[in-house]
């Protein structure tokens, strides 16, 4: 079972903001979905999910065009934070009403689970504070059963146990390999841990999907000291600097060849030093432009 | 199984919507009921005796009133009598229908419709059915049609409450409404509430305001039904053999009968067709669909001047110039306001 997005288009108010979305998801992986403020992430949810008509392309699940309307729709779960109609609901009110919307909605699923964070369902959604509104979004998700959630900034303003809290919630549900979270979030350091796969939004594309795992096996990260202030050309040609700090450069190389390795080696480096890959230097690498003045 | 999800979800959703209008529509018909009675027995008891009558009569012609002049003290005492005049064979009685149709009849429909379709979309409801294993249509139609049959069976209520107060606190030989009379009323009610209730979730689907459905909805659907008020009187006056080509009685009524409905039918699957068209991202703007700005423009060109008519000065030119511009003044700020929401809404 999985989900496809193929080409999907969006223009508004004139701008292109959406020209050539194309990703497939498959069950049972956390992909992150990550780009620079105002690039589009939002409008891929809200336009995979209808509530923005796309101008072009196709959503498709396990064959069933979900472009047109289709009862396989409940296959996907997305909470979208501007656009919440029950916060004058009461939990359980919210339970209620979600499953009708979502034919496997679990009600005691979701009762339970808030009662795992202290909740009950009396409660009303507007009155609880921000972490807990979180809580309880993303155990509707949960309780929906739906086997993609889309989750949009699931971590914004979040102080770090109640991140920790939604971070094991999301582990604990894709373990069994039925579940798929699509997470955009600006917390790399979170998403980091968390996913196994991320797509990189660009110019209205996705840019790059990177896997993880993949990537840290063939980009490496050095801390690199030369005995002049010149930069060899090997860095130039195949790396990205993240930042020069006197004569310490830090560098990625997306692509770490034996050539490459050796090009750097006949510089003779006085300090070459290997740095833990995070997702936050391919989100640098990703978007920074190429000779950007860094430092 | 789905269809009675979507139906649970839309009751569980305008249930306290249709509960307030369902107490209302009762209250109004009970305080109308007691109105209408203690106006009734008020006017048994003072009743003129054929001195007063005859008094009155002389009074009235003294000062030129010709109203008294050809009746008798006779038709004076039945007039008296009856609850309404009798039209026992008309389907449209007049009478009738201005005792118990009054102006927040057509108010009622209107506002609930209104407030059914602008909430779901002010408090983002749209936003999750959208989404949702539903299709738009099923939802639009299972709201509209929960709506509907809910007005129809209040209203009817309410009207059933006034009639039988009426034949309970009048005299049944005076109470002068027949069964035909009835059924008129019922037609009417019928045709006011699917077309007035029609325009009310037409109006609250396409725009995405409160603010837009009151002030652009409701304004200007009241300047276009005063245009069209102007309009047939300027053609009464001036045109009146063609207007005299107009069936007149029942036949007038059934053919405003016939044309509400199929208005309303006609309102009903062209504000479904667009219902299926909205993209949210248009949310910020006055419209959801901002294609139909143009059909409000036109709409505007058209009804304001002919409403305002020659207010400046007396001048048709004149008013008829300024108010053209004034309305291209508003169409050029609304455009500007959207342009500048649109570039708020790219993210």
């Amino acid at each position: 079972m999985s989900l496809i997005v193929t080409k999907l288009q969006k223009r508004i108010a004139n701008q292109e903001v959406l020209r050539d979305i194309t990703f497939s998801l498959d069950r049972g992986q956390v992909v992150g979905l990550v780009g620079p403020n105002g690039i589009g992430k939002t409008t891929i949810f809200r336009t995979v999910t209808r509530q923005y008509i796309a101008d072009g392309g196709t959503v498709t699940l396990d064959r069933h065009d979900l472009t047109n309307e289709s009862p396989q729709q409940a296959a996907i779960f997305y909470l979208d934070q501007q656009h919440l109609f029950f916060r004058k609901y009461a939990l359980a009110k919210i339970a209620t009403t979600y499953a009708l919307l979502y034919p496997s909605f679990d009600q005691a699923a979701f009762l339970h689970l808030i009662k795992k964070f202290g909740l009950t369902g009396g409660q009303r959604f507007q009155g609880l504070s921000k972490g807990y509104q979180a809580l309880v979004m993303v155990a509707m998700a949960l309780a929906s059963q739906s086997p993609y959630v889309f989750l949009d900034e699931p971590f914004d303003g979040l102080d770090v146990l109640i991140r920790e809290r939604i971070v094991n919630l999301v582990v604990d549900a894709v373990a069994d390999g039925q579940r798929t979270f699509l997470i955009a979030s600006h917390n790399l350091a979170e998403l980091d841990g968390l996913s196994d796969r991320v797509l990189f939004v660009k110019d209205g594309r996705i840019s790059r999907d990177l896997t993880l795992e993949n990537v840290r096996q063939q980009a490496v990260k050095l801390q690199l000291v030369f005995r002049t202030k010149e930069i060899p050309a090997v860095i130039k040609q195949h790396g990205r600097i993240l930042n020069i700090r006197g004569r310490v450069i830090e560098v990625v190389f997306p692509d770490f060849t034996p050539d490459v390795q050796a090009a750097l080696q006949a510089e003779q480096p006085v300090l070459n030093e290997s740095l833990p890959l995070s997702l936050s230097d391919l989100f640098k690498v990703e978007f920074r432009k190429k000779h950007a003045e860094v430092g | 199984m789905g269809d009675h999800q979507l139906l649970k979800l839309v009751r569980m959703r305008h249930k306290a919507l249709v509960r307030v209008m369902f107490v209302f529509v009762v209250l109004l018909a009970l305080l109308n009921t007691g109105e209408s009675l203690n106006t009734y027995h008020e006017q048994q008891k003072n009743t003129m005796t054929f001195t007063q009558f005859i008094e009155e009569k002389k009074r009235a012609a003294k000062y030129h009133d010709t109203s008294l002049v050809n009746e008798s003290y006779a038709t004076y005492l039945k007039e008296q009598r009856y609850f309404v005049m009798p039209q026992r064979d008309k389907l449209y009685s007049s009478l009738v229908v201005g005792q118990i149709i009054t102006i927040i009849h057509y108010a009622i429909p209107l506002l609930l419709g209104l407030a059914m379709a602008g909430m779901d979309q002010a408090s983002s409801f749209n936003v999750a059915m959208f989404k949702s294993r539903f299709k738009r249509r099923q939802f639009f139609a299972a709201r509209y049609w929960y709506g509907l049959t809910c007005l129809l069976g209040t209203t009817t209520l309410g009207i059933g409450i006034l009639l039988l107060g009426i034949f309970a606190g009048v005299p049944t030989e005076y109470v002068g409404i027949s069964g035909l009379n009835i059924l008129g009323l019922l037609m009417m009610n019928l045709a006011i509430d699917s077309f007035l209730f029609t325009v009310g979730i037409g109006v609250g689907s396409i725009f995405s305001t409160l603010f837009g459905m009151f002030v652009f909805g409701l304004f200007g659907g009241w300047l276009g039904a005063s245009a069209i008020q102007r309009f047939m009187v300027y053609n009464a006056v001036n045109h009146r053999s063609y207007w005299s080509l107009l069936p007149r009685g029942d036949q007038l009524f059934l053919l405003l009968f016939i044309l509400a409905l199929t208005i309303s039918v006609a309102g009903y699957w062209l504000t479904r067709w667009l219902f299926d068209r909205i993209s949210l991202e248009n949310e910020g703007d006055i419209l959801l669909l901002p294609k139909l700005r143009w059909v409000i423009f036109v709409y505007a060109l058209i009804v304001v001047p002919f409403n305002f008519g020659d207010w400046l000065f007396q001048n048709e030119l004149l008013s008829y110039s300024v108010s053209i511009i004034g309305v291209l003044a508003l169409g050029l700020w609304w455009l500007h306001r959207e342009r500048a929401q649109e570039q708020l809404m790219v993210r």
